[in-house]
């Protein structure tokens, strides 16, 4: 392990989006809940305008892409459902810096109405599988009908406890690889 | 029946056009069915949720529409899909719903098996009618020196997707005309006009 880093990946980038309010719904829950040395770190995809794979890289966001990926040794994803799946933009996203995920350790959070984003999570358990990602067990699904007030996310104290176990998960996996 | 051929991928080096080729040939033998190429690239997508560049996919949603069935041809980046096609499907609705879909996946070893599944799961979120035969195609074994030469079954299963795509195509229209009679009204809010 190279810093006591883990990166909140933010999944969409929609006007309006909910996964940004997710992520600062974790981030003040999981610091106070990790120990003083783990710090989080929003990670936006909106501040990356990356090409679609493949494609010339017009504002020269690869690479800092990749650094920013390369500094974290853990991540924890916060993805909507977009049509049973994950949104374009993540899986773009992840298509690019494939080095600079390998064997690291993620834990998945999504949310929607209905499946709560499950359906986004087992495609994207099996793309971080591609990506030699070692994704954990816990699994905080959020619902738009029973975690949102006014459309203000606002999640049940239920979730409480998974973030704790999230955080036990991702900080297990760290240590295994922590002296490497 | 107005044939989509939807490529699915952005890349220079890809193997998609080499397909198409061998697609619109065999679609040539047909007197019903009118093939169109619908390549990504040259639409210039926004990403989903783009308010300011929303107005740029109409032209894609527009062809779209235009297709009664398609076929999707698409390569398998990390065990799914390309960004690129999930976002170019997150862009549209009405323009795919139960509309036949058939599937090209291609491949190293998996021969795109796992992207095709990804593809179908988000078909269903648009009330797609899938086509059961699959094309799986290897990169390793369907290309020789460069040159696409797909082994001779894959051309059973292109025929058989094509049949079933025909038989489905006039359900599908039922489905469209039953479902455009009621809330029409709504789908049309979708505005074109604003090239």
């Amino acid at each position: 392990m190279k810093n006591n880093k883990i990166g909140i990946i933010v999944g969409s980038t929609r006007e309006g989006r909910k996964s940004i309010e997710v992520a600062e719904w974790f981030l003040n829950k999981a610091q106070a809940a990790a120990p003083s040395d783990i710090s989080f770190e929003v990670i936006d995809l909106l501040q990356f305008p990356l090409p679609f794979f493949g494609e010339p890289d017009q504002f020269d966001m690869i690479e800092p892409f990749e650094e920013t990926i390369r500094n974290y040794d853990a991540f924890v994803f916060v993805t909507p459902e977009y049509n049973h799946s994950i949104p374009g933009v993540l899986k773009n996203a992840l298509d690019f810096a494939y080095q600079d995920w390998n064997n690291k350790t993620a834990g998945i959070i999504t949310y929607g109405f209905g499946a709560n984003g499950a359906r986004a999570a087992e495609h994207l358990r099996g793309i971080l599988g591609a990506l030699g990602v070692a994704d954990v067990k816990t699994h905080i699904l959020l619902s738009l009908f029973d975690d949102a007030v006014d459309q203000k996310i606002q999640p049940r104290s239920l979730h409480d406890k998974n973030i704790d176990l999230m955080i036990q998960d991702l900080l297990f996996r760290l240590c295994s690889t922590r002296d490497k | 029946m107005k044939v989509g051929i939807i490529l699915g991928s952005v890349r220079t080096e890809r193997q998609a056009p080499h397909i198409v080729e061998w697609v619109l040939q065999h679609l040539s033998n047909y007197n019903d069915i009118v093939p169109i190429v619908l390549d990504l690239k040259d639409y210039n997508l926004p990403f989903f949720g783009d308010i300011e560049n929303n107005d740029k996919a109409n032209p894609w949603r527009i062809e779209v529409k235009s297709c009664d069935s398609f076929i999707f041809i698409a390569p398998e980046f990390n065990h799914s899909i390309s960004g690129a096609l999930k976002n170019a499907l997150d862009l549209l609705d009405w323009e795919l719903h139960h509309k036949p879909a058939a599937f090209i996946g291609y491949g190293l070893s998996a021969n795109g098996a796992r992207a095709i599944e990804h593809l179908k799961s988000i078909c269903d979120s648009y009330s797609m009618m899938k086509v059961a035969p699959n094309i799986l195609i290897s990169v390793l074994e369907d290309v020789r020196d460069g040159v696409f030469q797909p082994r001779a079954w894959h051309l059973d299963m292109l025929e058989l997707m094509i049949k079933e795509s025909l038989i489905l195509y006039p359900y599908s229209k039922d489905y469209l005309d039953f479902y455009m009679e009621r809330i029409g009204h709504r789908v049309n809010l979708i505005n074109y006009n604003k090239e």
